[in-house]
């Protein structure tokens, strides 16, 4: 079955534009014009994705993205205008799963559409198997003995370092964004204070011998969050 | 109350002022008063002695009255009062009486007419002390006056070749402070009636409630207020308001050590005082709106020069826009695939030009309207740096970069979305001013309290008579990027503007044996960024 994915933008070239590079991509599309629509839209026919630019004319694209919060899980990309970071990251804590910046290219889009769409159609089973051993690149970990190896040869992680790495591979491809990654690894006790997540991850990306022009496996995403490289 | 330090008015003063003075003198200085009381017996008892040996002599008893005239005038100078120089008067006469008159060594007497004697002497005692007296006191006040316009000629000259408000108020307090050996404030305010400049000259007594009150009424209602004045006079603190033309500017605050009256020649001083400061202060409120303006005029002239030149290069890539999805709409069944293709991707690479050249502007145009808040976080540098080579790699195919990152991880407290910014720009511009095949480094490292971010290119260099306007704003290389496009002129000024507001610098150097170098160092910690800000704000 094809994916259905829901392109809400009050601009008409942009859905034009979206519609036809996602259809000739074998994707069917919806549109909506404004937030009221885009709620109506993913109630009714329960879109696989939501493309949802944030600033829809009518209602706070954040309000929209908690309003669908509430009722399902579905998959939202949110596409902001560069300078909003703020809103970005809000959207982000506030359950949304990518974001791309206007104005972005189509491949970028459809990356980020093919990584949502593996995570969520991917069965529970082959979940639980992933869930006990994962390869990127030639990075292997092994959930179950908390071992990593790199090229074969096994890395040492700290405890913390171990949590940040096994929470980036849980969420593969998506935005962590800080809040999120230091509620998860240190729950409340760090508040907002992003330094040992600097640090942590500074760390984390030498032990993993990342080249900074090159990253294989941590992509920072500055103002935002950090995710785990996925293609 | 006299309105201003009238120096032919130096003559007159006011006897009322005397005599509290006088009055404070005893009420407040009780071993003073001991010592004056000890002294007139000394002297009484030197003139007695003096009397007795002039009159074992000769026996003239008019010498014996002179003696103790004399004894009279030496204590009234230098005990000086009213209430001492009748003691004096009395005790001499009394003496007179007691030591020299029959029936010696009582104080009755045979012979009536010394009642004259006594009264006579008493009178010209009493008159000749206090002329004394009189005379002493103006002779301090003319040499009280004579310091105070000595103190006020220097203080004026002071305050005229002061610069800003806050050193005209340490400085006036300072003054003050030094002319009344007393705690001063000095406070000035701005339109909104709002605290500008704050300055205390020895203790700071003025904190508390009363103290404050005080000061607000004065400078509400523009009299002078506290100490010494009908209005709150429990306080410490004598308020005085310095009026300019637009009202009250600021306020003076005096603690008078010890607490005595300030008299209307210190009051006068303050006056004149605050007149002289009102005076530079509407002086520096000229000079201010005058340089607003002229700011206001350069900016809108540059404004205006933006516009131009902005529109000017929109122009051209919208141009080539234009052209081609026109040439593709109108000639779509006559052109080949291939030439379409051609056209799109021309298109294409125009707007993403058009977008870049829009991001800078808008950064720009904000720090130009001093809209700019940094969102100051902790960053590691070398996040950084990958996110602006993970921007610039998209279309720098064919260029090899590199970097250089120490192991240990540097953090720094700055805005990253400006940062990357800045890196964005100076590597798109290593990109787009070398051959295709050139190798870019970026190298981070950092030199005791500063990070220092370099990004050089083993390209052609730049000229060297180039260099000094590079961060010009619209000053476009003359060379033409590879792409065969013009810069635009405002990358390389918002990465300075950006890299200033963080409190940093930026350079640029040609390399050896060729290429380009940009350097640019930023602290570690947190800048105060509003001053880093004005200094850009032409």
């Amino acid at each position: 079955m094809q994916p259905l994915i829901l392109i809400a933008d009050d601009e008409k070239s942009i859905r034009n534009f979206l519609k036809v590079s996602l259809e000739t991509q074998g994707y069917k599309c919806l549109e909506a014009d404004c937030g009221a629509n885009t709620l109506m839209l993913a109630a009714s026919h329960n879109p696989d994705i939501l493309i949802l630019d944030l600033g829809l004319p009518d209602i706070d694209g954040v309000e929209v993205i908690k309003k669908l919060r509430a009722i399902s899980r579905l998959p939202i990309i949110i596409v902001s205008a560069r300078g909003h970071d703020r809103e970005k990251v809000e959207a982000l804590d506030a359950g949304a799963d990518d974001y791309l910046t206007k104005p972005f290219s189509v491949p970028e889009l459809l990356a980020r559409i093919r990584v949502i769409l593996r995570r969520h159609s991917s069965d529970p089973a082959a979940l639980e198997q992933n869930k006990s051993e994962f390869k990127i690149g030639s990075l292997l970990v092994d959930d179950n003995k908390r071992r990593v190896w790199l090229n074969d040869d096994e890395i040492h992680l700290t405890p913390n370092e171990y949590k940040v790495l096994a929470l980036l591979i849980k969420h593969q491809g998506k935005v962590l964004t800080h809040k999120f990654i230091i509620e998860n690894i240190w729950g409340g006790m760090l508040d907002d204070d992003t330094q040992s997540l600097r640090v942590c991850m500074g760390n984390l990306r030498r032990k993993l011998k990342e080249d900074p022009a090159e990253p294989h496996y941590i992509i920072t995403e500055i103002g935002v969050g950090y995710r785990l490289a996925d293609e | 109350m006299k309105k201003l330090w009238q120096p032919t008015d130096s003559n007159s003063y006011n006897e009322n002022e005397v005599l509290a003075f006088q009055k404070q003198c005893i009420q407040h200085n009780k071993p003073q008063f001991l010592t004056n009381i000890s002294l007139l017996v000394f002297i009484m008892l030197v003139c007695t002695l003096l009397s007795i040996f002039l009159k074992s002599i000769d026996n003239i008893e008019s010498n014996v009255v002179m003696v103790y005239l004399l004894g009279v005038i030496i204590f009234s100078y230098l005990a000086s009062g009213y209430v001492y120089n009748f003691l004096a008067s009395l005790s001499g006469v009394l003496l007179y009486n007691f030591f020299f008159t029959e029936p010696y060594y009582t104080l009755e007497v045979y012979r009536h007419d010394y009642l004259i004697t006594f009264l006579i002497m008493f009178i010209v005692g009493f008159f000749t002390s206090t002329l004394t007296m009189k005379i002493k006191w103006e002779t301090f006040l003319a040499e009280e006056r004579e310091q105070r316009i000595k103190a006020l000629y220097v203080i004026g000259r002071k305050l005229l070749s002061v610069k800003n408000s806050a050193y005209l108020a340490e400085i006036s307090a300072q003054e003050i402070a030094k002319q009344f050996s007393a705690d001063v404030l000095i406070q000035f305010f701005n339109e909104n009636n709002e605290i500008r400049n704050r300055y205390v000259a020895g203790n700071d007594l003025f904190v508390d409630d009363k103290e404050r009150v005080a000061c607000l009424e004065a400078c509400q209602s523009g009299i002078p207020c506290g100490f010494g004045t009908k209005l709150f006079p429990k306080t410490h603190g004598y308020y005085l308001p310095i009026i300019g033309q637009s009202g009250v500017l600021g306020i003076i605050g005096v603690v008078f050590l010890p607490a005595m009256m300030p008299t209307t020649l210190q009051t006068g001083f303050l006056e004149t005082i605050a007149s002289q400061i009102a005076a530079v202060l509407e002086r520096e409120k000229l000079y201010e709106k005058q340089a607003e303006t002229q700011v206001q005029v350069q900016r809108e002239r540059l404004r205006a020069d933006m516009f131009r030149t902005i529109s000017h290069d929109l122009r051209t890539p919208l141009t080539s826009i234009i052209g081609s999805a026109n040439t593709v709409i109108d000639n779509y069944a006559n052109i080949s695939d291939e030439v379409k293709k051609d056209f799109l991707h021309n298109i294409y690479d125009d707007a993403c030009w058009l977008n870049e050249m829009v991001e800078n502007i808008l950064h720009i145009t904000r720090f130009d309207e001093g809209r700019v808040k940094l969102n100051i976080e902790e960053e590691a540098a070398e996040e950084i740096i990958a996110e602006a080579i993970g921007r610039v790699k998209k279309h720098a195919h064919n260029h090899q970069i590199s970097t250089n990152i120490p192991p240990s991880l540097i953090l720094l407290k700055a805005d990253g979305v400006l940062l990357t910014r800045v890196l964005v720009n100076l590597l798109e511009n290593a990109v787009n001013y070398t051959p295709e095949g050139s190798a870019i480094s970026v190298s981070l490292s950092k030199r005791d309290e500063n990070v220092l971010f370099e990004v050089s290119d083993n390209g052609p260099g730049i000229a060297e008579e180039n260099l000094p306007h590079i961060f010009e704003r619209f000053y476009s290389h003359p060379a033409k990027t590879y792409g065969g496009r013009r810069g635009t002129g405002l990358g390389l000024s918002l990465c300075k503007s950006i890299v200033e507001a963080h409190g940093g610098q930026i350079t640029i150097s040609n390399t050896k044996p060729h290429g380009t170098a940009v350097q640019f160092w930023i602290p570690a910690k947190e800048v105060h960024v509003d001053a880093a800000l004005n200094s850009d704000s032409r």
